[in-house]
């Protein structure tokens, strides 16, 4: 597989990847460093990838395991008693909880109006910078911003209530 | 960090004017256990903005990322010499060859003294030969060692 075809179809999935890592790691830094690996250790194998049938559950697969792994050795280091049987389970209670979270703040995010649900998808769902947004919605940064801080205001009310 | 400058951060988030570190640090503020009480009514979004959101600096860090694989087979393509060029290198090498043998008749020929090569010509033959080979995949290298070789056949020659 040559690098055009693999951006083609590898790309496109980094940010779920980011998700998957970072409930497994949960740290920011750490989910970020695990999606570069990611991509890598599939570089080094694209000669492997042209058989791979649903590059998507693929690439899922390989983030979750080497997450796991990541997670044995630093159980492993802290040389605390762990029970590899029980972790799997629990950790996807867990993922399945935080998926429900996740959906329910999507849920709310599509019923905004088209502007503000554009620019907080972009900014806080999709990680573009103000200067990235303001070019790709022909808006001036300091309107993005007060709309940004609108909706997240919105968006912070309905979960209150919610409570 | 005290509570009132976490309330501080929180107000610039709402006006959107929190950096990614800043951002992430109050995800994980309000992901521990030790929220403060007066703050706890700001836990359900912020808990549901950390698992949702996606720092800025991972889009530039991949793109940055497949640009250099994009790079690394560039790089290696390149290396890669057509065929077109090995046949040529060849083609020269052998071209030289000829060249050094045939100079060397003439003069012989000339000089009527058997027409043979000596054993310095030989051996500079064959060490222009192998020189050319090794490099053989190292496109205008190979050629600018030819001259090189060249001359120290031409020097061994006009010393006889």
């Amino acid at each position: 597989m040559n690098a055009e075809l693999f951006r083609h179809t590898y790309y496109p999935y980094y940010r779920k990847l980011y998700r998957i890592a970072f409930r497994m790691l949960e740290s920011s830094q750490d989910a970020e460093d695990m999606v570069q690996e990611v991509y890598l250790k599939l570089w080094n194998r694209r000669n492997e990838l042209d058989a791979i049938q649903v590059p998507e559950a693929y690439i899922v697969e390989v983030t979750r395991n080497l997450c796991l792994n990541s997670i044995r050795r630093a159980e492993h280091k802290r040389t605390v008693a762990y029970d590899s049987d029980m972790q799997e389970p629990e950790s996807l209670y867990t993922q399945m909880e935080v998926k429900d979270e996740v959906e329910l703040l999507m849920d709310r995010i599509n019923l905004l109006q088209d502007r503000p649900k554009k620019i907080v998808l972009l900014k806080d769902y999709e990680g573009y910078s103000y200067e990235e947004i303001s070019d790709m919605l022909g808006m001036n940064i300091n309107h993005i911003r007060v709309i940004l801080s609108r909706t997240r205001k919105t968006l912070r009310d309905y979960f209150n209530q919610k409570r | 960090m005290e509570t009132e400058k976490i309330k501080i951060l929180i107000d610039r988030f709402y006006q959107g004017e929190t950096s990614h570190e800043e951002e992430q640090f109050l995800f994980d503020y309000f992901a521990s256990d030790d929220v403060a009480s007066e703050l706890i009514e700001e836990k359900p979004y912020f808990v549901r903005m950390r698992n949702m959101s996606v720092p800025v600096t991972l889009r530039p860090r991949i793109e940055q990322l497949f640009e250099d694989m994009e790079k690394e087979e560039k790089e290696n393509r390149k290396q890669r010499k057509p065929l077109w060029w090995q046949i040529a290198t060849v083609a020269a090498t052998l071209a030289i060859a000829f060249l050094i043998v045939f100079h060397a008749m003439e003069r012989n020929d000339t000089d009527n003294t058997t027409a043979t090569i000596t054993k310095e010509e030989q051996q500079a033959l064959v060490e222009a030969l192998e020189l050319l080979s090794m490099n053989w995949e190292k496109g205008l290298q190979q050629l600018e060692e030819i001259p090189r070789s060249l001359d120290q056949v031409n020097e061994i020659i006009t010393q006889q």
